[in-house]
């Protein structure tokens, strides 16, 4: 495989994985900080 | 109020919105798209119609949902008054209308299931056998009923014990089906004569740069992108009625659209590298680019021949098949709970609402079932209308007021990101651009498809297009009155 091949394949799954991995993440910690709070919010 | 149901968690209404986003496109589309048009270079436009059509539009979806707290129909009225329920109902009709014929490809990923886990399918003459189920009529009958079936069970659950409950299972099991298939491939040992794994990821990722000034690529990639995570499909809005007020929309958004790419991107890398580990170079590049009968060449014509080729590859095609049946599970779970969504909010039990949306979705999938030109019509009438679902979207934000929607149904939540002014300009600028650039490009190709541009009754022609977009709109416009009175009140059933 050539540098750019690499370059680009790190770089797109860097974004796409790392991001979906990242945002993932923050959304059960915030589930716990929520669940540690007692409860899931209100609902209108 | 109109539900007493919600997801009891922020992780639970994202793994079920997963389950809407990721269906048969990320597995069977995108490896084929991808590879017809340029691979790397593709990535690059794919990726940022991710962050300028889909992810705002998701963003809407979710605020138009709780704001409403109603289904798709009642969501535009609330939003914009009740003479605009039309537009929630057409957005509405043409999810439904791809729930009809979408039930069918489930069919055929559980027949195909079945058959590989019986060994029926094992190194067979992929076209062969397709065209024998296809010719016996009432399989794929069968198999929509199936799937019909397992999932308006699921719908008939409810939110958290039919809803959530699936998709805490599906979601995670489809995630690790795709990187164990993707894994195998990428240490596939080369059979001779073909190129080996790794050429599979140089065609995958190699990016030819001249292909960027090809406005084919971008339009692919748009549309790819607009298909792909349903955006503007009236899903998102549906399971964002069951959400807590205050959950975050804009990471929740941003977590679904890159979900929805990393599953496309698994699919990828399990199908391309396994079809250069097993083909000489000529043979691979057709069997990525054939479209096949009714755009299912790579998945049902290519899959049999090459996974029996590979060691233990009965077992991955186990797998494979798998994830393509727990992809579409997951979305036509989706798209039934919207019907059911809009039945409920007209006054209608769940368990009724179910029935009549289940037996009329079997009903009216029967046609493209036994019909493969009729499905390719459907597909392609509903698929591009689509992009006018999305476009209503829009629409109807920057009639509510862009900086208003923003400021009094988005920032309000507790957002792990802040929404920034970049949402104003997709919403105003950017979306209806795509929109008349995509609409433009996808009804010119129908109207030089080589049938009669203006033929009703063609299969892919400007006017079957027309036709059946107008008669679904002139009937909702005539009947906007009852269906907002029906669908906006405040005596919507609760279970």
């Amino acid at each position: 495989m050539t540098t750019s091949t690499v370059l680009m394949m790190v770089l797109i799954l860097g974004i796409v994985w790392g991001g979906f991995a990242a945002l993932l993440a923050v959304s059960m910690r915030a589930d716990r900080r929520r669940t540690g709070g007692g409860g899931n919010g209100a609902h209108e | 109020m109109a539900t007493n149901e919600i997801f009891t968690s922020r992780w639970a209404l994202l793994v079920a919105a997963l389950g809407m986003a990721v269906g048969t496109g990320n597995i069977w589309r995108f490896p084929r798209i991808v590879a017809n048009n340029g691979g790397g270079a593709f990535l690059i436009p794919w990726l940022l119609f991710l962050f300028l059509w889909a992810i705002p539009l998701l963003m809407v979806e979710t605020a138009m949902g709780r704001h409403a707290r109603r289904g798709v129909v009642g969501a535009f009225g609330k939003l914009i008054g009740p003479g605009s329920a039309w537009m929630g109902a057409f957005v509405g009709w043409c999810t439904l209308a791809i729930m009809f014929y979408y039930s069918v490809v489930a069919g055929w990923c559980i027949k195909y299931l079945i058959a590989a886990i019986t060994g029926e399918v094992v190194g067979v003459e992929g076209l062969a056998y397709w065209d024998g189920f296809q010719a016996t009529v009432w399989e794929p009958v069968l198999f929509h009923l199936v799937a019909m079936g397992l999932c308006g069970y699921v719908v008939y659950r409810g939110v958290v014990a039919g809803i959530e409950k699936a998709s805490k299972v599906l979601i995670p099991a489809l995630f690790l089906l795709l990187a164990v298939a993707a894994a195998r491939a990428l240490t596939l040992p080369a059979q001779p004569g073909a190129e080996g794994p790794m050429a599979g990821l140089t065609f995958l990722f190699n990016p030819d740069w001249a292909d960027l000034l090809d406005y084919r690529i971008w339009l692919e990639a748009l549309t790819q992108s607009a298909w792909s995570t349903g955006a503007g499909w009236g899903l998102l809005l549906t399971y964002a009625v069951y959400s807590s007020s205050k959950d975050d929309i804009v990471g929740s958004s941003m977590t679904i659209g890159l979900g929805n790419n990393s599953a496309s991107l698994l699919a990828a890398l399990a199908v391309i590298p396994t079809v250069f580990a097993v083909l000489p170079l000529a043979e691979a590049e057709r069997a990525l680019t054939e479209s096949g009968p009714a755009s299912t060449g790579l998945s049902f014509i290519w899959v049999p021949r090459l996974f029996a080729e590979i060691p233990g590859g009965r077992f991955f095609m186990i797998l494979f098949f798998l994830a393509l049946v727990v992809a579409a599970l997951s979305s036509l779970i989706a798209m039934i709970e919207l019907g059911v969504r809009i039945f409920m909010d007209a006054g209608m039990s769940r368990h009724r609402a179910l029935r009549f949306v289940a037996t009329g979705g079997f009903v009216l999938g029967i046609p493209s079932a036994v019909n493969l030109t009729f499905f390719s019509n459907q597909d392609a009438v509903w698929g591009i209308g689509l992009m006018v679902s999305g476009f209503f979207f829009a629409l109807a934000v920057r009639r509510f007021g862009v900086a208003r929607f923003r400021e009094e149904l988005i920032e309000p939540a507790d957002n792990d990101i802040p929404v920034g002014r970049w949402f104003d300009f997709a919403i105003k600028v950017l979306i209806p651009l795509e929109f008349t650039v995509l609409i433009v490009w996808w009804l010119y190709q129908a109207a030089t498809s080589g049938e009669a541009w203006w033929d009703p009754f063609g299969v892919f022609t400007l006017g079957t297009c027309l036709f059946q977009w107008g008669v679904v709109l002139l009937i909702f416009w005539l009947a906007n009155d009852r269906i907002a009175a029906q669908t906006m009140g405040d005596a919507g059933a609760v279970d």
